[in-house]
């Protein structure tokens, strides 16, 4: 067909050529009318699932339905990415050393730095009166806070978004070059982590270098897998979600006024943003023989949850498709749910807040530029990744 | 009225005490939530409609609201 719908699940490949923001959700749209749960012939055969319902009670079943390996086809990784991929009772254990630097009181405490960020972001373009939205915050933003969290110095973040981008999107086309990336990304770290055990600071990597499990110190193998999931799930992921976010305000003017005119909304729609533009888009493995949701699985069957594709379900949400700023109930799984429920959603979910108000604040009238043409990034982590916008230009606020 | 949390079924996604922050809050570093002052609250219309709020958000359906 030629707008490249997907007709049936035996044809759906995430990463086919000819998927665009026009086709993916009408992709999904039509398998979950047929079927929530359906067979695709890609590599090697792999379930997908599209219905919320179902991706709901696979992710409640961690024992049965294994995150390892999270990606389809896999990443060049010598180790499992940790914790995200390891399952009980270890998960619990892994995930545990890493929980303070990601709790809600530190996320907190992460406000006003990321409101600096921001606003620094916004004084190097706000008197052009036009630019790239993804390349001068969506991409920078989540990079620099990464660095914060991670204590990274932010003079390495055009490394990390390169590492990051050749792993997440290249793994699937040119594994030679991603498996290059997680080998820099490997030695970059492991030099890293011996400078922090001769010099703690008190920051995350100096957490991991002197961490201990059951009085043991962590592995060259434990801190890589940690390594290589807290550096590329803090930048893409919320790249793309944020980059989603902003082309959808910059078509939608009306929404965005509402929310620049009630500011006390933007808690609220931020869930609604995540839930419409779910970036990450998570595997499972059957690890054994299983009936669920009608479906026989095997034991060592891939399964693609499509949590994006849960997300617009209408049993669950009502006029799945609209924007709805107040939606209530929004029970959506764009964080995952259940024990892997995302590390890093509450500064995530800051991060999305702050950026808001203050784009909100200082740039209210900014619109998809004329002729701007959409760019989607797909594969496992989803989203917009190209937003030109015009605005009237403002002053700097900063020195 | 009695705002009950499954602490078995809640997994710290925040929803609760991120949209009515003055009736939930974190009890730990993941996140996982808590009736500020006991779950024993006043039967006032806006209080049940927000706990009922934070329920609905649950992505773990851990909060249950009881009234008489």
């Amino acid at each position: 067909m030629a707008d490249n719908v997907v007709q049936k699940y035996s044809e759906y490949d995430h990463h086919a050529p000819d998927i665009t923001l026009e086709n993916v959700h009408r992709s999904w749209d039509n398998l979950r009318a047929q079927c929530p749960i359906g067979r695709s012939d890609a590599y090697g055969g792999m379930w997908v699932v599209t219905g919320y319902a179902e991706a709901h009670e696979i992710f409640h079943d961690p024992e049965t339905f294994s995150s390892t390996p999270l990606i389809i086809p896999p990443f060049p990784q010598a180790m499992k990415m940790i914790p995200v991929e390891t399952d009980p009772p270890d998960h619990f254990k892994y995930r545990t050393l890493v929980a303070t630097p990601f709790s809600p009181r530190h996320a907190e405490k992460m406000v006003e730095p990321l409101r600096a960020i921001v606003n620094k972001l916004i004084d190097d373009f706000i008197e052009t009166g036009e630019c790239d939205v993804y390349e001068t915050v969506a991409t920078p933003y989540p990079t620099l806070m990464g660095t914060i969290m991670l204590g990274l110095p932010d003079s390495d973040a055009k490394l990390f978004e390169d590492w990051t981008h050749k792993i997440i999107h290249m793994s699937a086309t040119d594994f030679e070059v991603a498996g290059e990336a997680v080998i820099e990304l490997y030695s970059y770290f492991y030099a890293l982590l011996e400078d922090r055990r001769a010099n703690p600071c008190g920051d995350m990597m100096s957490l991991l270098a002197e961490a201990e499990l059951d009085g043991e110190k962590l592995t060259d193998e434990e801190l890589m897998g940690f390594c290589l999931l807290l550096l590329i799930a803090s930048i893409d992921t919320s790249q793309k979600a944020i980059g989603s976010m902003l082309w959808q305000l910059g078509t939608h003017p009306e929404l965005r006024d509402r929310l620049a005119g009630d500011p006390k909304l933007i808690p609220s729609a931020v869930e609604e943003f995540l839930r419409l533009w779910a970036p990450v888009q998570p595997a499972r493995r059957a690890t054994k023989d299983t009936q669920v949701c009608g479906v026989d699985f095997k034991e060592g069957d891939q399964i693609l949850v499509l949590l994006g594709a849960a997300n617009r379900d209408e049993r669950e949400f009502p006029g799945a498709a609209d924007n709805v700023p107040d939606r209530t109930p929004n029970r959506h799984l764009t964080f995952g749910t259940h024990i892997h429920r995302c590390l890093g959603s509450h500064i995530a979910r800051l991060e999305m807040q702050v950026l808001l108000e203050e784009l909100l604040r200082r740039i209210p009238d900014f619109e998809l530029a004329d002729g701007a043409e959409v760019e989607w990034s797909k594969g496992q982590v989803q989203g917009v990744v190209k937003v030109p916008i015009r605005f009237t230009p403002g002053p700097r606020e900063g020195a | 009225m009695k705002v009950l949390i499954d602490g078995g079924r809640c997994q710290g996604h925040g929803r609760c005490w991120s949209l009515e922050k003055q009736l939930f809050e974190p009890r730990d570093d993941e996140g996982h939530s808590a009736v500020v002052g006991g779950e024993v609250l006043p039967d006032d219309p806006d209080v049940i409609a927000a706990a009922r709020r934070a329920a609905d958000a649950c992505p773990e359906r851990a909060i249950t609201v009881i009234t008489d």
